[in-house]
């Protein structure tokens, strides 16, 4: 008998507890939960369109701080725009990175950029390749940190997240959908979008606030930066080049184990860090 | 009914037709999380849960692929997830040994002492191995829908098969 018979032979021989019939309980959960954004026909076109809608800023020129070195929150820049005025901060602005936007047609739905979410949870962002659990590791070159399972006096479950992604920046995104207390954000069907990577990396990204950053400490004496939503994000190209971005909600940011970790969600600010404490 | 007859109809929203997938491809769940777990709580609860993530995650089945790879590597992630905080709460857990059966007397397959060693042996693997051996062997999966569930090239699953077989020789001090 060579080793993939004998291999083979242990599948007869392994006592199995009695398998549970689960198929009562999923269908119970199944029917509870709202029914996922894209099988409501007609949210379909309209969700597509409002995802997609890129807010792209130029790099705001005057008066910025750079408090995220300062703050030590690696492999982020932040910077503060003065105290908004009447005008969203959403208007396409500096010649210096100019942006290209689809025609100004109301009804088309815009391309997908390259790299983008073609369907289902986090459609239209760009998130680049998507892959498992099992080899987000071997993507990115480092080990991702992920929430625990429950969060005490939770009702919603985190853990594994239901898409994982890994984009030329170096960035792996992890995305949640919105369940039972983790309400749904701006982008349909998310409740929950993590990121991570390496704290010695710069400019992965850059998170530009009109100056409402609050300095948090998370469990460990670890400082943590806070800046509710709606802010802009933007997403530098592997060659630094700040490419994307859009209105991000609200948004904490921390380091942990030499990585930096991004969580943004529509929940309030002490949530946000009952969860954050609970990455391992 | 035919299984893609169920699944577009679980896809149009009909959660009964998803429960009669459920029912077909649960054992085969609840075994694979039992092997990564080693704890019948922990399977059952990545079973339920990776049945109800597949179930939002439908919309992203293509209809031409196989669906039980396609559900195997969601609660796969599932099983290992609750390794994961499991190794959180206690520092080191050793894994618990599978319970072996006698081997039916007219088989010629290992006897039980044999059949504990080599599990034994199989569970000191390093865990890519020791998915890889389970899925090929332990459930008998192709090697296309181990690579599948574990989200790896099938050119993947044979190295790693091979390799592993190494070194179970290699740890059973080549008896064999």
């Amino acid at each position: 008998m060579n080793w993939a018979e004998a291999l083979h032979s242990l599948r007869e021989s392994i006592n199995y507890p009695p398998e549970p019939d689960v198929s009562g309980e999923v269908l119970a959960r199944i029917t509870a939960a709202p029914v996922p954004w894209w099988r409501r026909p007609v949210v379909q076109l309209a969700a597509v369109t409002a995802a997609i809608v890129v807010l792209v800023v130029g790099l705001v020129p005057a008066a910025r701080e750079e408090v995220a070195s300062w703050l030590g929150i690696g492999g982020v820049t932040i910077e503060t725009l003065p105290p908004p005025t009447a005008a969203p901060v959403t208007a396409p602005t500096s010649s210096s990175a100019p942006v290209s936007t689809a025609p100004p047609s109301t009804t088309a739905v815009p391309p997908l950029l390259p790299g983008a979410v073609e369907s289902g949870l986090g459609e239209g962002l760009r998130l680049g390749q998507e892959i498992v659990s099992l080899t987000v590791e071997g993507a990115v070159g480092f080990r991702p940190l992920y929430p625990a399972l429950e969060v005490p006096g939770r009702d919603y479950r985190l853990g594994q997240p239901d898409r994982e992604f890994v984009d030329k920046g170096g960035r792996a995104w992890m995305l949640y959908g919105s369940q039972r207390g983790l309400p749904e954000m701006q982008l349909p069907g998310l409740g929950m979008i993590v990121t991570q990577f390496e704290a010695d990396s710069s400019g992965i990204l850059k998170q530009i606030s009109a100056g409402d950053i609050e300095f948090i400490e998370l469990g460990d004496g670890v400082l943590g930066l806070w800046l509710p939503g709606p802010h802009q994000l933007v997403l530098p190209d592997a060659d630094g080049s700040a490419v994307d971005g859009r209105s991000a909600g609200n948004t904490l940011l921390w380091e942990q184990g030499g990585l930096t970790l991004r969580l943004e969600s529509a929940l309030s600010r002490d949530q946000a860090i009952a969860i954050a404490e609970t990455f391992r | 009914m035919a299984e893609q007859d169920l699944i577009g109809r679980a896809k149009a929203g009909d959660t009964a037709a998803y429960a009669a997938l459920v029912r077909s491809h649960q054992a085969v769940a609840f075994r694979a999380a039992f092997l990564i777990t080693r704890s019948a709580q922990d399977a059952e609860e990545a079973t339920q849960d990776g049945f109800v993530k597949a179930w939002k995650a439908l919309d992203r089945f293509r209809d031409d692929a196989p669906f039980r790879p396609w559900l195997m590597r969601i609660v796969t992630n599932e099983a290992l997830n609750r390794v994961r905080s499991r190794k959180r709460r206690r520092a080191r857990e050793l894994s618990v040994p599978l319970d072996v059966t006698a081997p039916a007397a007219e088989s010629q397959a290992l006897s039980r002492a044999e059949a504990e060693t080599l599990l034994a042996a199989v569970d000191r693997l390093p865990d890519k191995y020791r998915l890889t051996v389970s899925y090929l062997y332990l459930l008998g999966f192709s090697e296309a829908e181990t690579a599948d569930a574990l989200g790896v090239a099938v050119g993947t699953v044979k190295s790693r098969a091979a390799r592993a077989r190494a070194m179970l020789g290699d740890d059973l001090g080549k008896q064999r």
